[in-house]
């Protein structure tokens, strides 16, 4: 199990377990009600992409591994099998808050999952608050959550200033060891380009680094060259980019065309996904990403369990990022089920006032953003492609390999 | 600003209008035959740039033959639609706006179709791969070697495409049909086959054009779009109905796109483009290469 | 009849569930956005493919008025502004005929929408807007239902009156139109700003349910594409086409992508290529059917009502 329990809990988990176990499994399973769990996703239209590879999988991995052991464990119910309830909110804003207030209203939910990408939570997460419910956002990065003020939303991603924060740490230690200080910055004419870039570089510019080139560019680029050329001209030694995962492969693409080498290459979105290794085999080997960095390897606990569990229900890896913390967001809910039942209130005290760990990671909320590891200072991850496969090289307390610093040259 | 820069960023431009007039080459022919805006055209070069994908990282194909592979494949199925889908609407008559409406209709609903079939097949996953992606330097700037050979192969296939409409009999009368449909009836030509003919045609430009974008970006199911649009900014600038106005446009296109980028900011390169399209069409809606300025009446549509 | 079935409209939020209301809500902002494309498009062959340019002003109004000056004013100054835009982008635009008018709106609306992010990060250095409006799905439902009553009601009027048999006759033969003496550009661009007002308003009406805009949500052409898409499988020649055609959409759609999931675009794909393939003129086609059927059986010579015919639909009732 992904967390840690003191000795009462494990007791009452122990109890519980033993008694299921002992009653026949056919028995036990007729005679509970389901838990019935309900989201709006995006299955169709351009959020589909991301929604379908991070998010809905995991859903289902949860429910199918939850209810192989005979259910959800509600406090003072026993085990009950776990019944989603969902619909597609066709990357449909209004349509979204439309499922979601039928899931709660109509549907009668025991609890929501959220949908996916930014834009859905902020016009989601006010609508169910207000209804009562908690809501454990995943998919959600922007520094402008607190202005809902949506009191029982709980985003877990690291946030644009916990990233940064990490990036300009990071780059500080290597400026130490190797003297890199010209930094390139590049990023997507988008809320979350626009939200990280603008929180970098007063970071950057307190620490002293030169700052060569700030450059952004639209969602739909084809092409790079130019704006790479730029930036390759001043000669940065480091490059910073806050991007999609299409135009982060672009990025490759395009650097690999042209030579462009900085000694540190730091990419965002989509460079933890197996499939960008696929693409670009050898040549990912020294870039490095800023996003939630995950690794199998982590000595978290359920990380190697959680990887290996993903690859045997699906075929494939899971990204190296988001997917284990979406995973762990739904074992935190099975913790806090565990622990207070279904009551709402109880749920979203419980999840204010522990610590979580695992697959993912360290998580801890402050007023409903989590900012984990801030009693160590650490608040994200940094990862970085190597011929052993992905690592999480930032912060070092979690790192399971050495940075390879300078980046090796384009094959 | 150096010269130099300048003409390095327009090569780059060139290079991807290559692509740019490949697409709109054959929206152009379908367009200009049976005055059908094809919104689904996009959706064919995603199709083609996924097919092409399967076959190199599945086969071993290389794309270049996977191209030559996949003409006749989308030809057929281009035509197959056609059959299917188009004749029978525009059998019905009912006037020229009317056929615009329901040919409008129409290919939403392919768009529909084809994009999620895509995403039933392949799946979210973005797809990529490195084929031909090392740097040449040609008079000493650098090259993607993959981007040269597209665009090689785009020029090619237009100047085909054009010998084909000017120099053989066929090619002849699906002109003429473009230029004048009911004239071209009158006369005696076969509109079915002709018909049939140039959106078979149109669809397997659109599949090329795939298979060459497959080479140079990543693929997810819904590219089609932004393809789409720019067959149809390409189109404006060099003249419906004109292939050779669409090479000409599409290159332009590809060069003005790249140095206004680079002069106005990268991140108002679409905005460039927009705009580009507003002006052509208020000042020269004939295409920046006709004689005519006059806005373009309503008989047959445009 | 029809006051007490507007009054049982009005008081949905009351007794009906909030995902009915909700359902409705997004219907008729539809039915709103349908009715008034089809104002000008319909009857005058003008294909528009820019309501999204008139939504997102509305919406974005909305997000920066309301604040000062309540939201049901900033909707009445986002429709003002819509119209203005109409105006503006009219004035330029309605010298072209046929697909070069629907390309140039479209590119007018795109070029809105990344003018308006160039703007917000470069100026704003934001690119999205946040409004918390202490507005439920009640009050939302009943601000598009007031906007749907207005765009219909205008429809109904419109097509009854000498301007609408103007507009069809500009959709006809303009040119023939102009030489015996027609000043035809002042009807079009009236019209053609009544229709991006009523847009506009219908952006602002909805703009509480959203939370959060960026102009990628607010400008999307998939808006443009949905209204054009419902007025044109309604049909244009009558006044009920488009509410009706966005109507049936809209409940399809829900349906659809409730029972079938994954599979539900396609399916819509393959009813809306059988549908143009049967019934050209539209879902509109079925009263015509239903008439002929009817006239077949009672020889009736009868009473027709006087349709207007869109110019453009060349051939006559059979």
């Amino acid at each position: 199990m992904a967390h840690r329990m003191d000795r009462r809990q494990f007791l009452r988990v122990a109890a519980g377990a033993t008694a299921t176990a002992l009653l026949p499994h056919s028995w036990a399973r007729a005679q509970a009600r389901p838990v019935r769990i309900g989201f709006a996703i995006s299955e169709t239209g351009p959020y589909a992409i991301g929604a379908r590879l991070t998010q809905i999988p995991n859903y289902y991995l949860w429910r199918d591994e939850v209810n192989a052991r005979g259910g959800l464990l509600v406090r003072g119910e026993g085990r009950r099998p776990i019944e989603f309830v969902n619909y597609d909110d066709r990357s449909d804003i209004g349509t979204a808050v439309r499922l979601f207030e039928k899931l709660i209203r109509e549907d009668r939910v025991d609890l929501v999952l959220p949908p996916w990408g930014t834009a859905m939570h902020f016009a989601v997460a006010p609508v169910v608050s207000r209804l009562g419910y908690v809501l454990l956002g995943i998919t959600v990065g922007s520094l402008r959550i607190r202005e809902l003020g949506a009191e029982n939303f709980f985003a877990l991603l690291p946030q644009p200033d916990s990233v940064t924060i990490s990036i300009v740490q990071f780059l500080r230690e290597a400026r130490e060891r190797y003297g890199y200080n010209r930094v390139a910055l590049l990023h997507v004419a988008d809320l979350h380009g626009v939200e990280h870039q603008t929180a970098i570089v007063p970071l950057l510019r307190r620490e002293r680094f030169e700052i060569v080139e700030d450059r952004s560019y639209p969602l739909t680029v084809t092409d790079l060259s130019d704006v790479l050329r730029a930036i390759q001209a001043r000669r940065p030694e480091i490059l910073v980019c806050f991007n999609y995962p299409a135009d982060g492969n672009l990025i490759v693409q395009q650097s690999i065309a042209l030579r462009f080498n900085p000694p540190i290459m730091i990419l965002g979105v989509g460079a933890f996904f197996a499939e960008f290794r696929q693409q670009f085999g050898e040549n990912t080997n020294g870039i490095i990403c800023h996003q939630a960095a995950w690794s199998p390897k982590l000595r978290v606990p359920g990380a190697r369990e959680y990887y290996e569990a993903f690859r045997r229900k699906f075929g494939r890896d899971p990204d190296y990022a988001g997917s284990s913390l979406v995973y762990q967001s739904l074992k935190m809910l099975e913790q806090a089920i565990a622990e207070v039942g279904l009551d709402q209130r109880r749920i979203k005290e419980y999840l204010e006032r522990h610590e979580f760990n695992g697959p993912w990671g360290p998580v801890k909320f402050e007023r409903g953003i989590n900012r984990a590891g801030n009693y160590v200072g650490r608040p994200n991850r940094l990862g970085q492609w190597q011929p052993s496969g992905y690592e999480v090289i930032w912060p070092p307390e979690y790192a399971t390999a050495r940075p390879i610093i300078p980046k090796p040259a384009w094959k | 600003m150096e010269v130099r820069l300048f003409l390095e960023i327009g090569a780059g431009g060139i290079l991807l209008g290559g692509l740019y007039a490949l697409i709109a080459a054959g929206l152009n022919l379908q367009y200009g035959l049976m005055r059908v805006l094809n919104v689904a055209h996009g959706e064919f070069v995603m199709l083609g740039a996924y097919v092409t994908y399967t076959l190199y990282t599945s086969l071993g194909l290389s794309p270049l033959l996977g191209l030559v592979l996949q003409l006749p494949l989308f030809f057929l199925l281009g035509w197959g639609i056609y059959g299917l889908v188009y004749r029978g609407v525009l059998e019905q008559g009912g006037g020229p706006a009317q056929l615009e409406a329901n040919s409008l209709l129409l290919s939403f609903g392919l768009l529909f179709i084809l994009e999620n079939l895509a995403l039933a097949v392949w799946g979210p996953s973005l797809r990529g791969y490195q084929y031909l992606h090392h740097p040449v330097s040609v008079l000493g700037t650098l090259f993607p070697v993959n981007r040269l050979v597209a665009l090689g192969v785009a020029l090619l296939l237009t100047v085909l495409l054009l010998g084909f409409l000017h120099r053989t009999s066929l090619g002849t009368a699906v002109r003429a049909l473009m230029q004048d449909p009911e004239g071209a009836e009158a006369v005696g030509l076969p509109l079915v086959r002709l018909h049939g003919l140039s959106f078979g045609l149109g669809c397997a430009l659109a599949g090329l054009t795939g298979a060459l974008v497959s080479m140079l970006f990543t693929l997810t199911p819904i590219i089609g779009m932004p393809y789409t649009i720019t067959a149809l900014v390409v189109i404006i600038l060099g003249g419906l109905g004109s292939v050779a106005g669409s090479l000409l446009g599409g290159l332009l296109l590809g060069v003005l796109e790249a140095l206004g980028a680079y002069l106005v900011g990268a991140d108002m390169r679409t905005a460039l483009t927009y705009a580009l399209l507003v002006a052509v069409l208020l000042f020269r809606p004939y295409g920046l290469f006709q004689a005519k300025t006059r806005p373009p009446g309503q008989a047959a549509g445009g | 009849m029809v006051l007490s079935g507007l009054g049982a409209l009005a008081s949905l939020p009351l007794w009906a569930s909030s995902y009915v209301v909700g359902l409705l809500q997004a219907l008729f902002a539809y039915v709103a956005l349908a009715s008034a494309w089809a104002l000008f498009s319909g009857l005058s062959g003008y294909f528009s493919l820019g309501s999204a340019a008139f939504f997102g002003v509305g919406t974005y109004a909305t997000f920066l008025l309301a604040s000062a000056v309540g939201w049901i004013p900033s909707i009445f100054l986002g429709a003002g502004m819509g119209g203005l835009v109409a105006l503006a982008v009219g004035g330029v635009s309605l010298r072209l005929k046929g697909p070069y008018f629907a390309i140039l709106t479209f590119g007018l609306s795109e070029l809105v929408r990344y003018l308006a992010l160039g703007y917000e990060m470069r100026f704003s250095r934001t690119v999205g807007r946040v409004l918390i409006l202490p507005v439920d799905v009640g009050g939302v439902y009943l601000a598009v239902l007031a906007v749907a009553v207005a765009a219909v009601g205008l429809s109904m009027w419109l097509y009854g009156s000498r301007y609408g048999r103007l507009l069809a006759a500009i959709g006809a033969d303009e040119e023939r139109l102009e030489s015996l003496g027609f000043r035809t550009t002042g009807l079009k661009v009236l019209m053609f700003a009544v229709s991006g007002a009523l847009s506009a308003a219908v952006g602002g009406a909805l703009a509480p349910r959203w939370t959060y805009i960026d102009p990628h949500i607010a400008f999307s052409p998939l808006i443009s594409f949905q209204t054009v898409l419902m007025a044109l499988l309604g049909g244009v020649t009558r006044w009920w086409g488009p509410p009706v055609g966005a109507l049936v959409l809209g409940l399809v759609s829900e349906f659809l992508s409730i029972r079938f999931r994954y599979l539900y675009l396609i399916l819509l794909g393959l009813l809306l290529i059988a549908l143009v393939r049967f019934w050209p003129r539209g879902l509109v086609e079925a009263e015509d059917r239903v008439r002929r059927w009817r006239g077949r059986r009672l020889q009736l010579g009868g009473e027709r009502r006087a349709e207007l015919q869109p110019g453009w639909s060349a051939d006559p009732d059979p």
